[in-house]
């Protein structure tokens, strides 16, 4: 039995990932990647949701390489039935930070760097109790966390989740969807006609979407079609 | 400096030669720390006060954040921000500083932010992150606090000038100036008042005895936070309590917001005057246990009248010399135990297979 959940993240810090990079300025959009999201809600590698990894693509302390294993992580999802889609902010408002790196001397030389990494940039964030909203589909019910960690900041966050009440699953058909969608979950089942795009990495986004597919209905969400059949896919 | 592996033999026996905590029952603690997520947490409730002007700044000017008030009371204000890194830097830099007092670590081989040795306390605690030698995650993270009171009410201006030899800003014809001539030598800044305060909440996953204390004595410790060439940046660290908990527990926002509205009830927010600390406190224990009380996760909580004897045990054995060295030392057995099994090996493993 399909379920879905609408869910409201608030933000009680300020989050900060990097959407796009403009010299030593790092904006985050104010969307919510889908992937992210799938960790952000301890979905991943969690013996209470029956996403266990294997050990060699387990989650540790100590990292001895940054290379994301999405594909690892993310296919235990869809064994199980559980997607979730990216978010749209329901309200935000951005602020501008500056970071350095700094050591414990009190008088630091600025010396030319050798290594391409930044000492100090400006960060565009996404202020304390803006809001997202996104969907959580599964085919069980789950118990999520109410306080969650997010971004590069891990920033913390309220989480809630509604369950919607009675699903309808409608036969193919064309519909529109406002919210941003991940163009790799939805293409394969369903004929994607027109969109926008929203850039970032790891996969870039699409929002006011325009489809032909199955879809849910929600009853008292008038015009809210939320499209069926969406799973994690990996372009390889 | 000889850092010869240790074994869980090795940290066991140091283990009986540190008094272990009498008012903390021992499962809410790892006998080792663990290669990956064991979700459990050690959550430190502390209400930083400002004892004299500190400048938490970036681009010259105070950080702050329009928030609402409180939780029942949605009246949006501004108020100071304590950006999370300003929290756990310094006092991470306390922690680092005693180690090297206790001879378990040189200056020249880990150096904050410029050169992490990987094998020690803090680096295992506190996480590091170099290029190709690969990161470990922070067990403690800290978020984020909000002053209670409104910025308005909160900062001062000061204005900053360089007087001459003199005591005035006219020249009298020093070093080739126009006698006569008044300096530009002047500016102004915005400084955060005195007993201004800021509840938060440092989270350390996954402890053992020994990462506890350490993390609990740096937080006792440190009294100085914000830009430190200002010499005014003097904040103190009153705990309010300690909860153990199996996941993440409210924000420092919720909680402010919540200190806000208890005090707003009591009639103890006489803007503009400053807070008095012994409501701010009360405010904030009864705060705390009202948001507790609906957290859906399961927590051991030491508050109030429940934390005193374990705030006195610890200050006790952070307090002597003794006792401390031996928190030290079997810290730092973990930490490099720590090394030699989860980040030595994987690296030689992987050295090899390439």
């Amino acid at each position: 039995m399909t379920m879905i959940y609408h869910c409201t993240l608030e933000l009680h810090d300020s989050l900060y990932f990097a959407t796009r990079e403009i010299g030593r300025l790092y904006e985050t959009e104010p969307v919510l990647h889908n992937y992210a999201l799938s960790y952000v809600l301890g979905l991943i590698d969690n013996p209470q949701y029956n996403t266990v990894v294997p050990e060699e693509h387990a989650y540790r302390y100590f990292c001895s390489e940054q290379v994301p294993k999405y594909e690892e992580h993310l296919t235990p999802l869809n064994q199980q039935g559980i997607y979730v889609t990216p978010a749209r902010a329901v309200s935000h408002t951005a602020i501008l930070n500056t970071w350095k790196y700094a050591d414990n001397r009190y008088h630091v030389e600025m010396e030319p760097t050798s290594k391409n990494i930044p000492s100090f940039g400006r960060t565009k964030e996404i202020a304390p109790e803006s809001q997202f909203e996104f969907f959580l589909i599964t085919e069980k019910a789950l118990v999520l966390q109410r306080w969650v960690r997010i971004g590069k900041w891990a920033s913390k966050a309220r989480l809630e989740a509604v369950e919607l009440p009675k699903l309808t699953l409608h036969s193919a058909g064309e519909f529109a969807y406002p919210h941003p969608l991940n163009p790799l979950d939805v293409m394969f089942t369903n004929q994607v006609l027109s969109y926008d795009t929203v850039n970032m990495p790891p996969v870039s986004l699409i929002r006011n979407v325009r489809m032909i597919g199955e879809f849910y209905t929600v009853e008292g969400m008038q015009g809210l079609k939320i499209p069926a059949k969406m799973q994690y896919r990996f372009s390889n | 400096m000889v850092t010869s592996v240790k074994t869980q033999n090795d940290i066991n026996n140091r283990r009986k030669t540190m008094t272990l905590l009498k008012t903390v029952n021992a499962k809410f603690f790892h006998a080792e720390i663990p290669y990956k997520p064991m979700g459990k947490y050690v959550h430190f409730l502390t209400v930083r006060v400002t004892e004299s002007y500190p400048l938490f700044q970036t681009d010259g000017e105070l950080n702050k954040a329009r928030v609402r008030a409180g939780v029942t009371d949605s009246t949006p204000i501004s108020r100071l921000a304590m950006f999370k890194r300003k929290q756990s830097t310094p006092e991470r830099l306390v922690g680092r500083e005693l180690l090297r007092n206790y001879g378990l670590m040189t200056a020249e081989e880990c150096e904050y932010n410029v050169k992490f040795a990987m094998n020690n306390p803090d680096c295992i605690i506190y996480g590091f992150a170099i290029g190709d030698s690969g990161s470990e995650k922070s067990k403690v993270v800290v978020d984020t606090a909000f002053s209670i009171t409104a910025f308005d009410e909160s900062h001062e201006t000061f204005t900053l000038n360089a007087p001459y030899e003199n005591g005035t800003m006219a020249s009298k014809g020093e070093a080739g100036s126009k006698p006569g001539e008044v300096t530009s030598r002047i500016n102004q800044q915005d400084h955060i008042r005195p007993q201004v305060f800021f509840p938060s909440i440092v989270t350390l996953k996954d402890p053992t005895e020994a990462s506890f204390l350490y993390v609990f004595n740096n937080i006792l410790r440190t009294r100085h936070y914000g830009a430190q060439t200002t010499r005014t940046g003097r904040v103190r660290n009153e705990l309010v309590g300690i909860v153990f908990a199996d996941g993440e527990i409210i924000s420092n926002l919720r909680w402010t917001q919540a200190i806000y509205d208890q005090m707003q009830a009591t009639g103890t927010l006489h803007s503009p005057d400053p807070l008095n600390e012994d409501d701010v406190l009360t405010a904030a224990q009864v705060a705390v246990e009202g948001l507790m009380a609906s957290e859906s996760l399961v927590h051991t909580d030491f508050i109030g009248e429940a934390f005193k004897p374990l705030l006195a045990e610890v200050k006790a054995q952070t307090g002597s010399e003794e006792s401390l060295r031996a928190i030290l030392r079997l810290a730092d057995d973990e930490a490099k135990a720590y090394f030699a099994k989860h980040v030595e090996k994987p690296k030689k493993a992987a050295a090899q297979a390439r």
